[in-house]
């Protein structure tokens, strides 16, 4: 199967989460540059001023990086997800670990009708982000289907292979 | 098919209630005194109707707290059901917990001084399960033979601690993978200090050795006048630094006190304890990997242990994971070979060293740290001229030498520890700076794979990452170094092509 991309909705979500964390930092760095009366050195204000451009480069271009690097894949063995700006990860999660699946939503996400699909195997979780509703929902569905199919095929083995020990 | 219902051994109020009712008589003791003295008084008589209900409150103030615990033991019931194991509590909060005998991943059978004279045990169960996997899921006390029956009924009972396997024949024999005598367990100590204890008493010998030759040591002024300085302060050092070893040492001693790990059927046993003994039954479906763990002072002297990471080990400081002591590489490999065929030694001969480019990226990594927290703070320091610190520029360009000494030293240790394996029946990932870790973990074991890139890796087509296990989260994640992206496919391809030997659920 071929790796897919995030609908055009992600990318606004993502400026949006990045605006929201610029704010935040900024709002700190200047808390503290003012509570400690750093303002007065110039060579701390000018680092502040640095870091805060570094702040406003990145709100400008991660999130096109980050959507064009965001992909993801489920087939019949795997999920295989790619993410990152700079530092890039991709996690992959063998179907037949899988523990639970769940949805969730936070007020970004809610306000861009997104969802995050989080996968929980017993070494921890895999979340896929930034999915429609629509489209997350259905691959809940189709990945509890998967897991109830193995689920089944394994207890029958599994009965089988007993029958077959005692019958030996 | 329900088994008789059963309590936990009454000497469990005790247990619960000691910490209180001990802290209630130190509190009395210590104010007998006054309470002598008060009795002695002229005018005991006139007080004594109000000090009779004081003393009254007091006396009785133990009992609604042993009442309490008295109520929870009555009302607490374990037993087995069908192929569950349930403990149910009536008390203010109702519950009822069931747990599945085939999701047992260990069973603890610990006994501390006041368990041994009672002749009582506390039988430890953990389960399989990730969202526990850092706690015990039921801790039960219990009189030594019930005990003991109920450890033989749950691993009798189907699927009780055997995962899903059936028992291996070859195995039926007790198979030792170390009984250690005093002398193991002295050399064990001494070989398998940490790196971190090392360094923390070399720093401390060394500041010791400049502040004694420089002569205004006196760590203990309030004990010594200056004219006993000399003598008495050097020798109470001496004598601090020599307990402290020697405290770690006897701890560590009577920690692995008869220690032995043997194999029966399919369960691995472990004991040990002196305080408090320890009795594990792991069943070998449930060892979720294996570690090789060389020390400082036994990477110099080729010596290994081997520890065990599994849920329900490891949880607390008393929970010991060594499967085998600190012994030669040989006698180490050549009876783990024979106790756990599952985890075959030959995997570590096929271990690689990372490709060639990862030593660029290690470096660039080591050069990035210096940068970032040595000639950075440096410049910014000079150029900052704060009048606290100016005209001490050699003492901060030697701090900062000495960090980036430091980082340096650690890359290159760490450096030397990587190394991988992905031939065979398991994924051999080796890492650790001072101390050199070598994990073997069978592909079906590994839950999922992530992998990191940096730019820089990113150009070399070179990938790191981790493993991600079921167990408790100081070990839920193996590193494993910077690898090509064929290899990266392959450890893939392994992991796809396992079925995972744990129970499922569904969601």
């Amino acid at each position: 199967m071929e790796f897919q991309s995030l609908h055009k909705k992600a990318i606004s979500c993502m400026y949006a989460a990045a605006l929201l964390g610029i704010l935040a930092a900024s709002a700190i760095l200047t808390f503290l540059m003012y509570y400690f009366s750093l303002f007065s050195e110039p060579i701390l204000t000018g680092i502040y001023i640095f870091l805060i451009a570094l702040l406003i480069l990145y709100g400008i271009f991660s999130p096109p990086f980050r959507y064009r690097r965001y992909r993801y894949v489920i087939d019949e063995e795997c999920i295989d997800i790619q993410e990152g700006f700079l530092w890039l990860e991709e996690h992959i999660v063998p179907i037949e670990r899988l523990h639970q699946i769940a949805l969730s939503q936070g007020p970004i996400d809610r306000m861009f009708d997104l969802t995050k699909v989080i996968v929980t195997t017993a070494g921890g979780e895999v979340t896929i982000r930034f999915l429609e509703y629509e489209k997350a929902s259905f691959l809940a569905e189709a990945l509890k289907k998967k897991i109830n199919q193995i689920a089944l095929s394994e207890r029958t083995e599994n009965h089988l292979s007993k029958e077959d020990h005692y019958d030996n | 098919m329900i088994t008789e219902k059963m309590r936990c051994h009454p000497t469990i109020i005790l247990e619960k209630t000691g910490g209180f009712l001990m802290l209630w008589i130190l509190l009395a003791l210590s104010q007998a005194e006054h309470i002598l003295a008060f009795f002695r008084k002229e005018n005991f008589q006139e007080n004594l109707s109000l000090f009779l209900p004081l003393l009254g409150f007091l006396i009785l103030l133990p009992l609604p707290v042993t009442v309490y615990h008295f109520l929870v033991w009555r009302k607490t019931f374990i037993y087995l059901e069908e192929r569950t194991l349930v403990v149910e509590c009536n008390t203010i909060r109702r519950k009822k917990n069931t747990y599945g005998i085939s999701y047992i991943s260990n069973i603890n059978m610990e006994q501390n001084l006041f368990e041994l004279l009672m002749h009582t045990c506390r039988l430890k169960l953990d389960m399989a399960n990730v969202s526990s996997a850092g706690s015990t899921d039921i801790s039960i006390v219990l009189s030594l033979k019930k005990a003991q029956e109920l450890k033989a009924l749950l691993l009798s009972s189907p699927g009780g601690g055997q995962g899903d396997s059936c028992p291996s024949d070859s195995f039926n024999q007790k198979t030792d993978l170390g009984r250690a005598s005093f002398s193991d367990i002295l050399s064990h100590c001494i070989f398998s200090l940490p790196g971190s204890y090392l360094i923390f008493a070399l720093c401390l010998t060394l500041l010791l050795g400049i502040l004694f030759f420089n002569g205004d040591l006196n760590p203990s002024g309030l004990l010594f006048s200056e004219g006993e300085h000399d003598f008495f302060t050097k020798a109470f050092t001496v004598f601090f630094l020599a307990a402290s070893y020697g405290y770690q040492i006897l701890k560590r001693l009577l920690g692995f006190y008869r220690f032995s790990a043997f194999r029966q059927g399919d369960d691995m046993i472990v004991h040990y304890g002196f305080f408090r003994k320890q009795d594990y039954t792991i069943p070998v479906t449930r060892i979720q990997a294996l570690q090789i763990v060389q020390p400082p002072i036994a990477r110099l002297t080729g010596r290994c242990e081997v520890r065990i990471v599994c849920v329900g080990i490891g949880d607390s400081d008393q929970e010991l994971t060594q499967l085998s002591l600190c012994r030669k590489k040989a006698e180490v490999y050549s009876s783990l070979q024979e106790c756990l065929p599952e985890f075959p030694i030959s995997s570590l001969n096929s271990m690689r060293r990372p490709p060639k480019h990862a030593s660029i990226l290690y470096a660039c990594s080591c050069l990035g740290w210096i940068l970032l927290c040595c000639l950075l703070p440096c410049l910014l320091l000079t150029a900052l001229e704060i009048p606290e610190i100016k005209g001490d520029d050699f003492l901060w360009a030697g701090i900062c030498g000495f960090t980036a000494l430091c980082f340096l030293l650690y890359h290159l240790l760490h450096y030397g520890c990587l190394g991988y394996s992905l031939e065979g029946p398991l994924g051999v990932f080796s890492g650790g700076s001072l101390t050199c870790t070598v994990t073997m973990v069978p592909y079906d074991r590994i839950q999922h794979l992530c992998f990191h890139q940096n730019p820089l890796s990113h150009c070399f087509h070179l990938s790191r990452g981790e493993v991600c296990i079921l167990a408790s989260i100081l070990n839920r994640t193996v590193s494993f170094p910077y690898m090509t992206d064929s290899d990266k496919t392959l450890l893939i391809q392994k992991i796809e092509g396992t079925t995972w030997a744990g129970p499922l659920h569904l969601p």
